[in-house]
């Protein structure tokens, strides 16, 4: 539900608006994609925070969130809840 | 048109304005014939440096339609004199009212418009709650501003962490949270998050600054831009519309569809924000002039 989504937010805060449309729910995050560095991370976390009104507390963010696009999206289809 | 005047009405006017702790930067891009003044405040730390090239645009647009636009950087922020950690609220609200005053005796018109982006929309707006009115016509042009101070807050503190992000969330999370750093400020603590050095004072005054909980005159004029990917508006400015409409029905809203150049990690554009202000305020201050 959320997997478009997460693509529009990756190619908006990273730039990578051409790489992203070949993304789906397996591609791998963090390690994989070098525009996703720390600040990116942090950049990517205040951006869901701010689209979807929520709040992501310290230990929720984990590898398992950033792992694959996927991943995120189900975090933040269970955080909006 | 010869070449100094034109000159003057296409490279922007820096000045140093004296202010109540230390001189003031401003950069006012100047119109011929203008008979409107907007006041502008940059964002806050690093947003506003990949604001600035969006303000100067904004100025060099407004000043082809008569609206002169002043930056001003706040006391510890940008070009002007002082240290972050010794700016609090106090002293941006008089650097405001000193900068208002210093156009104002420049200004031929009574149509001045305060605005600002992100922090500045809201500090703009705390200066209308707090202060004696700017003008005969309260005007607020507010892009971006921040629905919740408490988060963004915490947003700026992340960044404090994110140095280890990525080695510590493959790992077992934080080495310090958030909350730990908040709590080392509220003891008064010295802190520095990239670059910007923050104070107890200062970190307390900007949570302080949700537009919900002003009491701004029924009367003013507030025109609110939020701009995202989608052109539609998000779920906190739903709730940040639905809040300012129950004290001001007659609020302007408008979701602007761009990149929200401020976090960008590149350098971004957005023409279509420009735009649709320039459009809005020349429309405004046509209905002022025909009233």
């Amino acid at each position: 539900m959320y997997l478009e989504e997460v693509k529009q937010l990756l190619a908006e805060i990273l730039h990578i608006h051409d790489e992203v449309s070949a993304y789906t729910a397996e591609t791998p995050l963090l390690g994989y994609i070098p525009e996703l560095d720390s600040m990116a991370v942090v950049s990517l976390i205040t951006a869901i925070e701010e689209k979807y009104g929520i709040v992501v507390e310290d230990d929720e963010i984990s590898a398992d969130a950033f792992e694959t696009v996927g991943n995120l999206a189900a975090f933040i289809e269970r955080k909006v809840g | 048109m010869n070449d100094g005047i034109a000159n003057k009405y296409s490279q922007p006017d820096p000045k140093f304005i004296p202010s109540t702790a230390g001189d003031i930067f401003t950069l006012t891009f100047r119109s011929n014939n203008s008979h409107t003044q907007l006041l502008f405040i940059p964002p806050f730390a690093e947003e506003a440096n990949k604001s600035r090239h969006i303000l100067s645009a904004l100025g060099r647009e407004l000043a082809k339609h008569g609206i002169e636009t002043t930056l001003i950087d706040l006391f510890g922020c940008g070009d002007s004199q002082g240290d972050l950690d010794q700016a609090n609220l106090e002293i941006w609200h008089q650097d405001i009212s000193n900068v208002i005053n210093h156009i104002l005796k420049q200004l031929q018109c009574d149509n001045l418009i305060l605005g600002g982006l992100r922090l500045g929309a809201n500090i703009a707006a705390s200066f209308l709650n707090n202060r004696v009115p700017i003008s005969k016509q309260q005007k607020l042009l507010l892009w971006q501003p921040i629905p919740d101070m408490a988060a963004y807050m915490k947003q700026f503190i992340r960044l404090k962490l994110a140095e280890s992000i990525t080695i510590q969330i493959s790992k077992a999370g934080y080495p310090k949270n958030t909350s730990e750093i908040i709590a080392s400020i509220q003891n008064g603590e010295p802190l520095e998050i990239s670059g910007y050095p923050l104070s107890k004072q200062l970190f307390n005054d900007i949570c302080s600054l949700n537009l919900s909980d002003f009491k701004l005159a029924t009367a003013a004029d507030i025109s609110t831009f939020e701009i995202n990917s989608s052109g539609t508006t998000s779920i906190p400015y739903q709730k940040l519309q639905q809040k300012l409409n129950e004290s001001h029905p007659e609020l302007n809203f408008a979701t602007c569809a761009g990149h929200q150049f401020w976090a960008c990690q590149e350098i971004a554009r957005c023409d279509s924000l420009i735009e649709i202000t320039a459009n809005h305020l020349l429309q405004n201050t046509q209905e002022v002039k025909s009233e």
